[in-house]
């Protein structure tokens, strides 16, 4: 790996051919498989089976055999720097508590997929409402825009979910629908 | 005094909602679900928001007032579209003395019972 132009498209064209050839030989191996076996299934999964060992070795042969010349100007960040990040911003910490909770009972409760459009709906609307108190709380106007955001894609998405569920088109024409 | 005005609305908007949710829970089919959600989520959403128009400025109240006319907008025709989709798909009406005329979903009667209309039941529109 290195930061040279050159080198990058060096490697990129080895990377296509390589992808290349793996495919034609994949093809020509697979074809003559299904005209000839027998037992499809079989010699397909001993196949697949063989093609895994293959690529797991080759991807290790790889990793061990390329170098890294790449010079950082930034110190790396460490994990838990980025954990850390993560659990001080409580209003992300919340809306993410308030997703899983509102997804997990909806499909604990809903038996059918019109309940389930319902709840949806609803708990869309509660992050929107989340998303206020945030802004105000923490004086971040902005937190506001991606309201608006997700209340704009909250309808177009119910609209065109429930109109897939109702005839199976998203967008129909009325006169051109034959009746139930 | 606006924080105490804040804090009744958040109070009051969290009542509602969580009306609402009870109410999406507690309901037994879709087109009663929907009358929990389209109205007493969105009421609750509205007065959330106005709480957090109290102590900001006009670029949060412009937001805000866009935010709960699209919805004011957007919401009842979801609505409608979850439930003209439960009635297409023929989902039952699981709550008594659900009403269905065109006799199209399981589990509602087909005409109101005639108590104060006589001939109610005999005439179908």
């Amino acid at each position: 790996m290195t930061q040279l132009p050159q080198e990058r498209a060096k490697l990129a064209s080895a990377r296509t051919l390589g992808a290349a050839g793996a495919i034609i030989l994949l093809s020509v191996v697979v074809s003559s498989q299904i005209t000839r076996s027998e037992n499809l299934q079989r010699s397909l999964t001993v196949t697949t089976l063989i093609l895994a060992v293959v690529g797991i070795a080759l991807y290790l042969v790889s990793f061990r055999t390329s170098r890294e010349i790449v010079e950082r100007d930034a110190a790396p960040v460490s994990l838990k720097q980025s954990l850390g990040a993560i659990r001080h911003n409580r209003p992300l910490v919340l809306l993410c508590l308030s997703a899983v909770f509102m997804l997990t009972g909806m499909f604990t409760r809903a038996r059918t997929t019109a309940e389930r459009l319902v709840a949806l709906d609803t708990a869309v609307l509660m992050l929107i409402g989340l998303l206020g108190l945030v802004a105000a709380e923490s004086r971040r106007p902005y937190a506001l825009d991606a309201a608006l955001v997700l209340a704009l894609l909250s309808f177009v998405s119910t609209v065109a979910a429930s109109r897939y569920l109702g005839d199976r088109r998203p967008f129909t024409e009325p006169e051109e629908e034959p009746s139930p | 005094m606006s924080a105490w005005i804040a804090d009744v609305l958040v109070l009051v908007g969290l009542a509602v909602m969580t009306l609402g949710v009870y109410g999406i829970i507690r309901f037994p089919d879709v087109y009663t679900r929907l009358h929990a959600s389209g109205k007493a989520s969105f009421l609750g959403v509205t007065v959330l928001l106005f709480a957090g128009t109290v102590g900001g400025g006009p670029s949060v109240a412009a937001r805000v007032v866009l935010i709960v006319v699209l919805l004011a907008l957007t919401t009842p025709v979801a609505a409608h579209t979850i439930a003209q989709a439960a009635y297409h798909r023929r989902e039952p009406m699981r709550a008594s003395g659900a009403i269905d005329e065109s006799g199209n979903c399981p589990g509602a009667a087909t005409s109101p019972p005639g108590r104060g209309s006589p001939g109610a039941s005999s005439v179908r529109g």
